[in-house]
């Protein structure tokens, strides 16, 4: 199950996982748009499951996206649930006052009920009207059921005296420090001796890995299991107590 | 193999390196734990580039490599949880906002 | 050449199949160039559990991705490593084949299987729904509408997400594609190097993840109010029932050793479903909650939709993967659980069509019969029968496993 890629199909890989991996990751950083930038960030860690698959680690890769394509979207749900702003729109990427006034519609009884084009209620059947401020379609209706949510959207609507930038003062600092930090290990990849690579033996690594785990390697298992029984711990009473 | 192990050690640097400006530089409580993240995943793919190029044979590289995903996952759930906690105490997840974890 | 060529050539046609599509049907209505418009968080009817429940899926993902190394060492070291050996293992190996010409037949297989699956499950679906009698006339007139709208523009507004919206569709496909390269279908196809790929069934489940992203992107994409809380319901169903499936999975995998979907069926002298009818019975319901079947489709149906938005080629897209995806489940469903392609008299490819349609057939029947469920009853059910009762299900196997040895 390895080693049998042609070079250039190879390198080809190579190239391509590690562009997407580094660029998702600097799209993650540089968007404004916290959905975007985890979607950004599980497009490159899935990159890097693939260069685990590359590494002819297909177990480990298998679990990689598996767990961080769920974790991701996990991560994005909670993003939005305490993020004002979490499409970007108030860092004036989109100015929601350009689009056209009447390109939604709301009936009058069901302010739920909305539609693109001009027509009738599904529920009632009276004509839908114009909605008269499609920008608030989110929050309006979202202020009377919760009251957290009120004082959210006292944020939004307080608008841009809030300060939504997502990056704070040290940024510059921040930015010298991760150059510095990279360049010291590239230079220490660059100067040191590295062996060349091993042929790998035909395994079935899931068998391997399992064997291993519940033999020689029982600690990191059990270790693994208490963590992960912490962490349900943990969690539930984080998220409950309120 | 005709990739050299550097090539991988090199992409895990840069990846830590952005994790490590991640970190430093974002507000949103979210953001500086995707960035930690990122960081642990560098060191996953230099564990798991190592075990290819030393000693596939053994596959404890492969093993540390799933650990620091486990650790990766239980930090994902906790830290959400201490988010959630926090934003419904103060409306924020600004973390230079939050000075003390006192709820 | 292995099948990770398989992979990339597979993805490479699929996505860019979609995307030329999506581009040909694309119409020339001016788009605003930097659209990222403001949803206010869709949290109406979302109570404190999600946020739990979600945090506690976390967990148990990673549990559950133990669960395989251990389910396929399970006979070797037992419950604690002390009883090796006593359990006769069963020898089988296919035979590999390695070749361009063979890497390149599995990509074509997979293809194959993705789109006449797709066809063959919206050909069951529909008939289930509107009765045997008259089916076949309705049928053509749905056959008709859907080319025609094919290639019908698609009415993009100005406030969608435009990576997302049209993202969505081309990740669905080409996620459904990839997983389709492990299916095996018959005695020839089962020496391909996906099916015999070491972790095939690992690679199932990650497709059914990346359907909940590729639909949460295209309802989050959308910016409309029904699109965001699909998205949201679409969330809700991945962390519900994910965890169930994984571990009904796991069943099957410890009695046969292996995550390769070909070593599973060739194991099945008796299909594992006799034996683990409660992992079948599981494994059924929670690939209707991952696959959006009614009446657990909750982001697919009725008025909160995250295709509230689409028209034209990326509506048909997304339809289209979701058949895909549902007729992937229910062949996987028979690899792991039916005997695969096995079966007396007939070849094995029939026997294959036979038992997938059988599951098509009974999942789409539940959708008939039962009314959609809401959200809280989808998590409460989930978290509190099915989780459970899966658990139950890997201990019951592991004790019958150990008492016939």
């Amino acid at each position: 199950m390895n080693g049998t890629l042609s070079p250039p199909v190879e390198w080809l890989l190579f190239v391509v996982l590690s562009t997407v991996a580094i660029g998702g990751t600097f799209r993650m950083l540089r968007t404004m748009s916290m959905v975007r930038s985890g979607f950004s960030l599980m497009a490159s860690f899935c990159a890097i499951g693939g260069l685990f698959l590359l590494l002819s680690a297909d177990l480990l890769a298998s679990m990689q996206i598996m767990m961080y394509v769920a974790g991701m979207l996990v991560m994005v749900l909670f993003m939005v649930m305490v993020s004002p702003d979490p499409g970007g729109s108030m860092m004036g990427i989109a100015p929601p006052e350009e689009t056209g006034p009447a390109d939604e519609y709301v009936c009058p009884m069901h302010p739920d009920v909305r539609s693109r084009e001009p027509g009738q209620c599904p529920k009632c059947g009276m004509a839908l009207q114009p909605a008269p401020e499609h920008h608030a379609h989110g929050s309006a209706s979202h202020v009377k059921d919760h009251g957290q949510s009120a004082v959210q959207h006292g944020h939004m609507s307080s608008g841009m005296e809030m300060d939504m930038a997502m990056t704070h003062e040290f940024t510059r600092i921040a930015a010298v420090t991760g150059f510095i930090v990279a360049l010291g290990l590239l230079g220490a990849i660059a100067f040191a001796p590295w062996p060349a690579p091993a042929p790998i033996p035909a395994l079935d690594s899931a068998r391997t890995i399992g064997t291993e785990l519940l033999g020689r390697y029982m600690i990191a298992f059990e270790g693994a299991a208490v963590l992960i029984l912490l962490g349900m711990v943990g969690a539930v009473i984080f998220a409950r107590r309120a | 193999m005709s990739v050299p192990l550097q090539a991988y050690l090199a992409v895990a640097a840069i990846l830590f390196g952005l994790g490590v400006y991640g970190v430093l530089s974002q507000r949103g409580a979210v953001m500086v734990l995707m960035s930690t993240e990122v960081i642990l995943n560098a060191a996953m793919l230099n564990t798991v580039a190592f075990w290819r190029y030393r000693n596939p044979a053994d596959f404890a590289g492969q093993i540390f490599a799933l650990v620091i995903l486990t650790i990766a996952a239980v930090e994902m759930a906790v830290g959400l949880a201490v988010i959630v906690l926090v934003y419904r105490n103060r409306s924020t997840q600004m973390v230079d906002r939050v000075a003390s974890l006192r709820g | 050449m292995d099948y990770r060529v398989a992979f990339v050539v597979a993805a490479l046609l699929l996505g860019t199949t979609s995307v030329w599509v999506l581009l040909a049907s694309r119409n020339a209505r001016p788009r605003d160039k930097r659209t990222d418009g403001s949803r206010q968080s869709a949290w109406t009817q979302v109570d404190v559990r999600y946020a739990v429940v979600a945090l506690l899926f976390l967990a148990f993902d990673m549990e559950m991705i133990y669960m395989f190394p251990w389910a396929v060492a399970y006979r070797q070291v037992g419950i604690v490593c002390c009883d090796s050996g006593r359990w006769p293992r069963v020898r089988l190996e296919a035979r590999r084949l390695r070749s361009m010409t063979v890497t390149l037949a599995n990509a074509a297989l997979a293809m194959a299987l993705l789109v006449g699956g797709a066809a063959w499950a919206a050909i069951v679906d529909h008939v289930m729904r509107s009765g045997v009698k008259g089916g076949s006339l309705q049928l053509a007139d749905r056959v008709r509408t859907f080319l025609s709208l094919l290639f019908a523009p698609d009415p993009g507004h100005q406030r969608i997400d435009r990576v997302l919206f049209r993202g969505a569709a081309p990740v669905a496909i080409t996620a459904v594609g990839l997983g389709a390269i492990v299916v095996p279908i018959g005695d020839s196809t089962a020496a391909l190097p996906g099916p015999q790929l070491a972790v095939g069934i690992f690679f199932y489940l990650v497709v059914l993840d990346v359907m909940a992203v590729a639909l949460f992107m295209a309802g989050w994409g959308a910016n409309a109010r029904p699109g965001t809380e699909a998205a949201f319901l679409a969330g809700a169903q991945l962390v519900s029932y994910l965890i169930p499936l994984g571990f009904a999975v796991t069943g099957a995998v410890m009695a046969a050793e292996s995550l390769s979907a070909t070593t599973l069926v060739l194991h099945q002298r008796v299909p594992f479903g006799l034996w683990q009818p409660l992992g079948l019975a599981i494994y059924l319901v929670a690939a209707m909650g991952q696959t959006y079947r009614p009446p657990v489709d909750l982001p697919v149906g009725g008025d909160v939709d995250v295709r509230v938005e689409y028209r034209g080629a990326a509506r048909r897209l997304l339809d289209g993967s979701l058949y895909a995806v549902w007729f992937l489940a229910a062949s996987m469903g028979v690899l792991l659980f039916l005997g695969g392609w096995r079966g007396p008299w007939l070849p094995g490819q029939i026997w294959f069509v036979l038992k997938t349609t059988l599951l098509l057939i009974m999942m789409a029947w539940l959708g008939v019969r039962f009314r959609r469920l809401t959200m809280a009853q989808l998590i409460r059910g989930a978290w509190l029968v099915l989780i459970p009762a899966s658990i139950f299900n890997v201990i019951l196997v592991g004790i019958l496993m150990m008492l016939a040895s």
